[in-house]
C-alpha cells in the first residue's frame, strides 16, 4: 500500500498536467499545444518562437482559460480535502459537504448576499457571507448528528436533508424576494460554474485550497487515531476537541471559498476520496495529498467536458459532476449492501 | 518515570447522578491489580478518569507526583496506555496500521527502530501475528479485541489499563490475554483491568478492586476481598466460594438444583 502511494500521485499529477493542457487547447477556438506552451515560457521571460503573436490568441488564453483553469484547480482540491476531512472527524465515509447541506448552507449565505444588494460593497462580501453559512451549517450537522463520536448514517443523511431543505427555502425566499438580474444570479450561481472566472478570485480559491491541504496534511495522523473512535484517540494523546473544531473551520472555510465563486458543485468531496481510499487505503497523509490532486483532476476534466461537449454552450458544472458522481454513489451503496447488509 | 498511580477520593457526576464517590485507587508498578463490580458500578468511568480524559469533580490522580489533569494530551498518553471496550475503526485499516498507530504518542521522540521493535512485540504477545495484512473492519470482535491490545502494548506505557480484555475472546485466548497483563506486571508496569470473571480475576491478580454502585465496597488480596458475605451484597447473588488453583478463591454463583 506504501509503495503505491507516490506512483498514486505521481500519477494523478500527470493526467491533471495533461488535462490543464488540453483545458488550455480546446475550445471554441483551438489554440495548438506549441503555442499555450509557448505563451506559458514568454510569461516567465523565457522567449521562443513558438509563442502566438495573435492578440486575440493571448487574450484567449491569458484573459479566458488560464484563469478559468486555475480556479477548477483551487475549487477541485478545496472540495475533495473538505470531503476527507469532514469524513475523517465525522468518522463516516458519507460525509461530505453536499450531502450533509455545508455546501447549501453556503449557498443561502452567497445568496441572500446577492439578494439583500452587499454584494455590490465588493466580491468579499458574498464569499464572507458563504463562508458564514457553511460554517453555520457544518455545526448544525455536527452538533445534531454526532454520538460517541461517530455520526451514524442514518442520522447524517437526514440531518442533511434537513439542512438542505431549509437552505432551499431560504434561496427560494431570496429568488423570490429579489429582482430579476439577482434571480438570474443566484439561479446560474446555483447550478455551479467555472464561466467568467476572474484572476484575483481564481488566486484566492487555488490559496485558499493549497494552505488548507498543506494544515489538514499537518493533521494527517490525528485523524487516523480518530478513525479508532473518540476515547481511544484520546488516550492515545490527541486533543480531540480542538482537532474537530479546527477541521470544522477549516472545512467552513474551503468549502466556503470554492462554493463563494462558482456555485454548488456536488460529490466532488465524496467521490475523490473514496477513490482514493479504494486504491491507497485509509491513511490520511496519502488520502489528503491525493484527494487535493485528484479534486483538482476531476473538476478541470468535467469542466472542459461541461464548456465543450456541446458547441457554442457553456454547461454548468455542478450538473455534470452530479450526474457523474450519483452513480458512484449508488456504486457504493451497492457494495456496502453486498457486503454487511447496508448502512446502519 | 515509575508509573506508580495514586488517586483520592475520586467524584463524577454524569448528568447529576454520581458515577464514582470518593473512590481511591492505587496502582503500584509490578503489581496487577482487578476492578470487579456489577455493570454500572462505575468501573469504565474509573478508568478514564484516572487515564486523565474525564476530569473529576472532587478528587485527584497522582502520576510520579503529579496531577494526570494538569498533564498535556500528549504526554499522558505516554505515561497511560488504555484498552477501551469499542473496538470497531471507521476506515478499513490495516491490522499493523492499527498497532501502529499505538507508537503516536512517541512520534519524534522514538527511532524507527524503537518503534518496530515494539509493534513486533506487540502483535507477537497479542498473538495477531496472522492477521496483520488483514483488514481491522473484516475481523471478528474477539479478533478486533486483540488486535486493539496489540496496539496499547505497543504504546509501551508503564501504566496499562485494560477494560474488561477478556469480553469477547475464547477461552484459550482469555488465559493468553491474562497471562500478557500479567507478564507486564511482572516486568514491572503498574497494570489493571476491569474484569467480570471473579474467578479468572482471582487466579490472575495481585490485588482486586470491587466497586459498589460507584462506592469501594472492598480493596485487597483476592481472598480477602472475594468472601461470600462481600460478593453476596454487592453482586446481590448467594455464591460459593471455593478453593481454585494456588489457594486462590473461585467464586460460583449458587444455582438452583445444582
Amino acid at each position: 500500500m506504501r509503495a503505491r502511494a507516490p506512483l498514486l500521485i505521481a500519477g494523478l499529477a500527470l493526467a491533471l498536467l495533461l488535462v490543464v493542457l488540453a483545458s488550455a487547447v480546446l475550445g471554441q477556438a483551438q489554440i495548438p499545444p506549441s503555442e499555450v506552451i509557448g505563451s506559458l515560457l514568454r510569461s516567465v521571460g523565457i522567449p521562443n518562437g513558438w509563442a502566438p503573436d495573435d492578440r486575440l490568441t493571448e487574450a484567449t488564453l491569458w484573459v479566458v482559460r488560464f484563469p478559468r483553469i486555475l480556479m477548477g484547480i483551487g475549487v477541485g482540491a478545496a472540495l475533495a480535502v473538505a470531503g476527507a476531512v469532514m469524513q475523517a472527524i465525522f468518522g463516516n465515509p458519507l460525509a461530505e459537504p453536499g450531502i450533509v447541506g455545508v455546501s447549501s448552507g453556503a449557498a443561502l449565505g452567497a445568496a441572500l448576499a446577492i439578494a439583500l444588494g452587499v454584494a455590490a460593497i465588493g466580491g468579499w462580501v458574498v464569499a464572507a457571507l458563504a463562508f458564514a453559512g457553511g460554517l453555520g451549517a457544518t455545526l448544525l450537522v455536527y452538533l445534531i448528528s454526532r454520538s460517541n463520536g461517530r455520526a451514524e448514517v442514518v442520522t447524517l443523511i437526514l440531518t442533511g436533508i434537513a439542512i438542505n431543505a431549509a437552505a432551499g427555502a431560504g434561496i427560494a425566499f431570496a429568488l423570490f424576494a429579489t429582482d430579476s438580474a439577482s434571480r438570474e444570479q443566484i439561479v446560474f450561481w446555483q447550478l455551479g460554474s467555472l464561466n467568467g472566472t476572474l484572476w484575483p478570485n481564481a488566486l484566492l480559491v487555488a490559496g485558499v485550497a493549497v494552505a488548507g491541504t498543506v494544515v489538514a496534511r499537518t493533521q494527517a495522523r490525528r485523524y487516523d487515531l480518530l478513525a479508532l473512535g473518540e476515547r481511544n484517540a484520546r488516550h492515545l494523546g490527541v486533543h480531540v476537541d480542538a482537532l474537530r473544531l479546527g477541521s470544522i473551520l477549516l472545512v467552513a472555510l474551503v468549502t466556503g471559498a470554492a462554493v463563494a465563486f462558482c456555485g454548488i458543485i456536488s460529490f466532488v468531496g465524496l467521490v475523490v476520496p473514496h477513490l482514493i481510499r479504494l486504491i491507497a487505503g485509509p491513511g490520511h497523509r496519502t488520502l489528503i495529498t491525493a484527494s487535493a490532486v485528484g479534486g483538482a483532476l476531476l473538476v478541470v476534466g468535467a469542466d472542459l467536458i461541461a464548456r465543450t461537449a456541446i458547441a457554442g454552450a457553456d454547461l454548468p458544472i455542478g450538473v455534470l459532476t452530479s450526474l457523474l458522481g450519483a452513480p458512484v454513489f449508488l456504486g457504493l451503496l451497492a457494495r456496502q449492501r453486498r457486503s454487511s447488509g447496508g448502512w446502519a | 518515570m515509575s508509573g506508580a498511580l495514586r488517586a483520592m477520593g475520586l467524584t463524577v457526576r454524569v448528568g447529576g447522578r454520581e458515577v464514582l464517590q470518593g473512590v481511591d485507587l492505587e496502582l503500584a508498578p509490578g503489581r496487577f491489580t482487578a476492578i470487579l463490580g456489577p455493570n454500572g458500578a462505575g468501573k469504565s468511568t474509573l478508568l478514564d478518569t484516572v487515564a486523565g480524559t474525564r476530569t473529576p469533580q472532587a478528587g485527584e490522580v497522582i502520576v510520579d507526583g503529579e496531577r494526570v489533569h494538569d498533564r498535556s494530551h500528549a504526554e499522558r498518553s505516554r505515561l497511560i496506555g488504555v484498552l477501551t471496550q469499542q473496538n470497531a475503526v471507521s476506515f478499513p485499516f490495516l491490522v499493523e496500521e492499527v498497532v501502529a498507530m499505538g507508537r503516536a504518542p512517541w512520534a519524534r521522540l522514538s527511532g524507527a527502530e524503537e518503534d518496530d521493535a515494539a509493534i513486533s512485540a506487540a502483535i507477537r504477545d497479542a498473538d495477531v501475528g496472522h492477521l496483520v495484512g488483514r483488514r481491522l473492519t473484516e475481523l471478528s470482535g474477539g479478533e478486533r479485541a486483540r488486535v486493539s491490545l496489540a496496539r496499547v502494548l505497543a504504546q509501551a506505557t508503564p501504566i496499562v489499563l485494560l477494560d474488561e480484555p477478556t469480553a469477547a475472546l475464547d477461552l484459550k485466548h482469555q488465559e493468553a490475554v491474562m497471562g500478557v497483563a500479567l507478564g507486564l506486571a511482572r516486568a514491572g508496569r503498574a497494570v489493571a483491568a476491569v474484569l467480570h470473571d471473579l474467578s479468572l480475576a482471582a487466579a490472575y491478580a495481585d490485588r482486586i478492586v470491587l466497586l459498589d454502585h460507584g462506592r469501594l465496597a472492598a480493596a485487597g488480596a483476592p481472598a480477602d476481598v472475594l468472601t461470600a458475605a462481600t460478593v453476596q451484597s454487592v453482586y446481590d447473588l448467594p455464591v460459593e466460594i471455593g478453593a481454585g488453583p494456588n489457594g486462590r478463591p473461585s467464586v460460583t454463583p449458587r444455582r438452583q438444583g445444582a
